[in-house]
């Protein structure tokens, strides 16, 4: 039987592999600011990612509940190098997903879905 | 080899920040400048710090807080899933205690039974408050060490988090009689 730790490693080596070149690195964080595993074709230094990423993950808990909301679905960051930079969430972990630059979103996305959609 | 984490916590200008980026050589900050004129220094944490260093076999995961209360919402999210934290306090400012307090009983009402040490930071300077004014202060229970730290100085901060770190392996949570953190805020 597969343990987290490699079921985690399938999913983002598929969302790499399926992605077709535009997403650079895929990393799985817990919530608690752990990297759980990751691929990537760049830098990338998945400590610091995953504890910033508790941290957005944290922050944006926190408005939403300002505004009386249940919660949020996604957090996309355009960054100005026109890269992009998506949080999902998917069994209690962060998934984030840096992209190329003026990546096919649409794509990315549809991928995106597929995957964490999935029941585990 | 263990992975810890450690939030490292305070009020605001306690050392937090320095303290983590004395021990970490690659540490993330999100340091902000402040708009308002009446604070003592020019930037301040509104997200979080972190760095990471190595304590004998172990890998130390070190979460710096914001310490200014409006910032409140990152205490509870940094702190999911801490092996123990570092609450400073400065030392040299007998009126930052009130916001120590109130922070300091935040997190033991939030974690009754985390493992934490008390850093009594710029013990340095000349006029410093007493150790044990601090625990009155703060009504730190006895068994919470409270040790004196100079933020910028290595070895003293390697020491108490390697005190930190000895009594989260000897798993000694805290336990105290009588004592309702809840009710003091």
């Amino acid at each position: 039987m597969a343990t987290a730790y490699e079921t985690f490693q399938v999913l983002v080596e598929s969302i790499m592999v399926s992605s077709k070149g535009w997403v650079d690195a895929v990393a799985i964080v817990s919530q608690d600011g752990s990297p759980v595993t990751y691929s990537a074709n760049v830098d990338f230094n998945p400590d610091y990612i995953a504890a910033a990423t508790a941290a957005i993950g944290g922050a944006a808990t926190a408005v939403v509940e300002l505004l009386n909301s249940k919660g949020y679905e996604k957090i996309d960051v355009q960054l100005k190098d026109k890269r992009y930079l998506l949080i999902r969430m998917y069994r209690e972990n962060f998934v984030i997903c840096v992209t190329k630059p003026n990546p096919n979103l649409g794509f990315i996305n549809l991928i995106l879905e597929a995957f964490l959609s999935s029941k585990p | 080899m263990k992975i810890f984490k450690i939030v490292v916590t305070g009020p605001y200008n306690a050392g937090k920040t320095t303290l983590i980026k004395t021990i970490c050589s690659e540490a993330l900050t999100t340091d902000r400048k402040v708009s308002r004129d009446d604070l003592v220094k020019s930037t301040t944490t509104v997200a979080l710090d972190f760095g990471l260093i190595r304590i004998g076999n172990h890998i130390v995961r070190l979460f710096g807080t914001p310490g200014q209360s409006r910032f409140q919402f990152m205490w509870r999210t940094l702190s999911i899933g801490m092996d123990g934290y570092l609450f400073m306090v400065d030392s040299s400012d007998p009126v930052s205690l009130n916001d120590a307090l109130h922070m300091y009983m935040f997190f033991r009402s939030m974690h009754p039974s985390t493992v934490h040490v008390i850093a009594a930071n710029k013990y340095d300077k000349e006029k410093k408050l007493s150790l044990d004014i601090i625990r009155s202060a703060l009504k730190v229970p006895e068994l919470v060490p409270i040790y004196p730290t100079i933020a910028y100085n290595r070895d003293s901060v390697f020491n108490v988090l390697e005190a930190l770190i000895t009594l989260i392996q000897n798993n000694s949570p805290i336990t105290v009689k009588h004592t309702d953190p809840a009710k003091n805020i």
